[in-house]
């Protein structure tokens, strides 16, 4: 089994600020794997204790991002590759999954590509789709639950107010939420792994990509603003000559301001 | 009738029928046309959607690309996006809504690359802000601690959308559209996902979770009693919130611990929270904090909950209560 798991670096969300001209301020600034990444690691893991392989790990990022490499290898995965160049900053999902996909191409053939649901800092949810149609692989996303077994992966999700049971063949590209498994803790022979691993860091030159598909360059959208959501006033008091007016005035002054 | 930088709505149907995110979308695309002069399509993937069809034009699409095969009857993420995109280039629609459910999401982010067009996920607003066919999109960022203002430089403008965020029109039978059934070269491609089991959840485990129902109903001391309690408890079943309580009715042995919320029970972040008979002392206050907006009801206008309520009713929770379950009851 090739597998390889995406990771991500986020901000820790509790230390996001807004300077007086709506600038993102990272007071401190300290970063973490996003959280959901170790459920992915955790399915990879658990795939590679039941049928043999390797997991590697990607992740696009600064220098810094080596730290959540280290991490996922203390915790018992192969080896990691760190996609780090200045022409990826600033990558909209657009880009990021044309250089997520060309670094996938690089490391093929695979036979499982495993990623957190959502990032807590871009929250989009939509590298694994773009993934899966870049490479022609199935998607399987949300999975609460993954057994794989004979070329085949089987996932329970929550979908269409019930859970679904859904199966394809390999290779897919699954994406999974917090609900799957426990993530297991660093041992010691992960954690000396790690003290040494080394990563190699991939260029889009090393992945033969062309530079305007990538960062600002090869990203669609563009931020026009970014603003602190208004403060819903407090202390506002319905009146009414009776119970029966003052609960139609408030529900009309909920549904009037899109509340309700 | 050309159709050409039109309205575009993915539709999302159930046994056959449009889903309320589906019929939120036609709502605000129906907004949107009005702006600018222009028409709404509806695009609809699957087996079996005449009826369904016929349903988009009743809440607002001008016309439906439908897209038919058995091979579509469940929802495959790679085929519905390839005939979806066909849909697309025949109908060339400026922008296209599509709903963020799990599928609305996949389908989405698969269209982004199959297009390489830019996609703009989970949009809590979306408006013309300049002349031209250019929306900005608004969407939360941070866990909600900041929001963000986007446009895409592509076409079709992707966006998927939150639901319960825009407001679908009423059905009206009598509007006409037209219905265009889209040949599909990939009707004959088996689909690579396939669904083994699907178990629908009651309807009462969905939404007493006080963690992640959106609404919430708390009660307080206004109650009286446990038999008050109870009526305040099924009050809140009947408009589909969950139900806690303050402290003073765990003390009182009326309701388990589970109930409490506040700084020693649950901390609950729900979009409205309904306090009912609560006076709003500080270990209450500090575990409703989060809460979107706070409503509450109480007899007192002293009670301290009216100065951090959003908004306040003084008056007998028992009086009050009956006439906002008429107007906030579920079917």
């Amino acid at each position: 089994m090739n597998i390889v798991v995406l990771l991500k670096q986020v901000p820790a969300v509790s230390d996001i600020q807004l300077s007086r001209d709506n600038d993102l301020v990272r007071v401190g600034a300290p970063s973490m794997l996003n959280p959901v990444d170790l459920h992915a690691l955790e399915a990879a893991l658990t795939v590679k204790d039941q049928e043999g392989g390797t997991v590697t790990l990607l992740t696009m990022g600064t220098a810094l991002a080596s730290d959540i490499l280290r991490e996922g290898i203390a915790r018992g995965a192969d080896k990691g590759i760190l996609l780090s160049d200045e022409r990826m900053a600033g990558s909209d999902t657009l880009a990021t999954g044309q250089i997520l996909a060309a670094a996938l191409a690089k490391l093929g053939p695979l036979d499982l590509v495993l990623a957190g649901k959502r990032s807590t800092d871009g929250d989009t949810g939509q590298i694994p789709p773009a993934l899966a149609q870049r490479l022609g692989m199935t998607l399987l996303s949300y999975a609460d639950e993954l057994e794989v077994k004979e070329g085949q992966a089987v996932i329970r999700r929550m979908n269409r107010g019930g859970v679904e049971t859904l199966q394809a063949a390999l290779p897919a590209v699954i994406s999974v939420t917090e609900k799957y498994g426990n993530p297991r803790t660093p041992g010691i022979r992960g954690k000396m792994a790690a003290k040494k691993a080394v990563f190699p860091v991939w260029r889009l030159e090393d992945i033969d990509l062309a530079p305007e598909k990538a960062g600002k360059a090869g990203s669609a959208t563009q931020v026009t603003e970014l603003f602190a959501p208004e403060p819903q006033p407090v202390g506002t008091m319905i009146q009414g000559a009776t119970p029966a007016e003052a609960a139609a005035n408030l529900v009309g002054e909920l549904r009037k301001k899109n509340l309700l | 009738m050309e159709w050409k930088n039109n309205i575009g709505v993915y539709l999302e149907a159930s046994d056959g029928r449009l889903t309320s995110l589906s019929v939120e979308l036609l709502g605000k695309a129906r907004q949107l046309a009005a702006a600018r002069p222009n028409q709404v399509l509806g695009i609809l993937a699957g087996d079996n959607l005449e009826s369904a069809a016929q349903e988009a034009i009743a809440y607002g699409a001008d016309g439906v690309a439908l897209l038919q095969s058995p091979h579509l009857a469940a929802f495959d993420a790679g085929l519905y996006t390839e005939a979806v995109a066909k849909a697309l280039s025949l109908y060339t629609p400026s922008v296209l809504f599509i709903g963020a459910s799990p599928n609305g999401r996949d389908l989405g982010g698969r269209l982004s690359a199959r297009l390489d067009a830019g996609l703009v996920a989970d949009c809590i607003d979306v408006r013309y802000e300049g002349d031209d066919d250019t929306l900005t999109w608004i969407r939360p960022a941070y866990t909600g601690k900041l929001f963000v203002k986007i446009q895409t430089t592509t076409r079709p403008q992707l966006g998927t959308v939150s639901d319960k965020i825009f407001h679908g029109n009423p059905k009206d039978g009598s509007r006409k559209g037209e219905i265009f059934p889209v040949p599909l070269e990939s009707a004959g491609t088996a689909p690579a996902v396939k669904v083994l089991d699907f178990t629908p959840l009651e309807q009462l485990k969905e939404v007493l979770d006080l963690d992640t129902a959106d609404i919430v109903v708390g009660a307080g001391r206004g109650v009286q009693n446990e038999e008050g309690m109870r009526e305040v408890q099924s009050f809140a079943k009947r408009i589909g919130a969950a139900f806690g309580v303050s402290k003073p009715l765990v003390d009182a042995g009326w309701a388990p611990y589970e109930w409490q919320v506040g700084v020693t029970g649950k901390k609950i972040a729900p979009k409205i929270y309904i306090a009912l008979g609560i006076s709003g002392a500080i270990q209450h206050k500090l575990g409703i904090q989060e809460a979107g907006l706070i409503v509450a009801v109480n007899k007192s206008p002293d009670a301290p909950i009216f100065q951090f309520a959003h908004y306040g009713i003084v008056g007998d929770l028992f009086d009050v209560m009956p006439e906002l379950e008429k107007l906030l009851k579920k079917e």
